[in-house]
């Protein structure tokens, strides 16, 4: 039973790939998930806006996919950023120290204007 | 009601398949007590993280083994117990992971026990013969419905 929804949506730049997550990212949806974004970046994709608002839920592996990706993008001089998560799910970002490795914005459009920017 | 009756005692195998559970687990259990939405998330983060490690990292045979949960209220504070016959691990001996490295520099993992302490009010560790205890306490959010 897959616990996570993630549909790419239409992007206004050919750069930047727009994911919306829905559901649960965790230890039954994270390692498909980071495989998706890995295999992304492999094929050349650089630019990451994540819509966060429909994600109910993250645990560490979920963490784990997010940092793993935006580790392998940073030497490529890209970047992810993360959009519009609910308050359960910042609150778990901010524990795990994520506002020191990716920009949360509120909206998906912030997050369109912001991600080819460097921090 | 008594302390036994709202009690929740769970038997789990090591597979990583049972973690599935968890979360329709937590669910439950906040249904049962009148738990707000913040602390139903905050079971299922704790048990996820916990039980996955146990099953992940536990065991150095191939053999069936039960790991046991139990969850109860009392008084406004919820008590989550896991109880295993892994290998000794005492959670309590990891040191914090440093956030504030840049991402180039952060080790991927280790945060999983940083989000148990760090959920939980207290969290205490005991090594039980060949089993590990872990007890974790929470005072739940004020406008949970008592008993």
């Amino acid at each position: 039973m897959q616990t996570m929804n993630v549909v790419e949506t239409n992007s206004p730049d050919a750069d930047v790939l727009i994911l919306t997550l829905s559901g649960r990212l965790d230890g039954t949806s994270a390692e498909s998930f980071g495989q998706q974004l890995i295999e992304r970046i492999e094929a050349g994709a650089r630019y990451f806006v994540l819509d966060l608002a429909g994600l109910d839920y993250v645990s560490s592996v979920g963490l784990r996919a997010l940092a793993l990706g935006g580790k392998q993008l940073g030497p490529l001089g890209g970047r992810i950023v993360l959009c519009a998560p609910q308050s359960r799910v910042e609150r778990v970002f901010q524990i795990a120290g994520f506002p020191s490795m990716f920009t949360t914005v509120a909206t998906q459009e912030e997050g369109l204007a912001c991600v080819k920017t460097p921090r | 009601m008594s302390e036994d009756a709202a009690a929740l005692s769970v038997v789990l195998r090591n597979q990583r398949s049972e973690v599935e559970r968890l979360g329709p687990l937590a669910e439950q259990f906040g249904e049962a007590h009148g738990l707000s939405p913040d602390d139903v998330f905050a079971i299922n983060l704790v048990l996820d993280e916990v039980v996955l490690n146990v099953i992940e990292y536990g065991y150095d045979d191939a053999a069936e083994h039960q790991i046991h949960l139990l969850l109860s209220v009392n008084a406004g504070v919820l008590t989550i117990q896991v109880d295993d016959d892994a290998r000794a691990f005492n959670p309590l001996d990891l040191p914090p992971p440093n956030l504030d490295l840049p991402i180039e520099e952060r080790p991927i993992g280790g945060l999983g026990v940083h989000l148990v302490k760090s959920t939980m009010d207290t969290v205490a560790y005991r090594r039980d013969g060949n089993r590990n205890v872990l007890t974790m306490t929470k005072k739940l959010d004020a406008d949970h419905e008592r008993g």
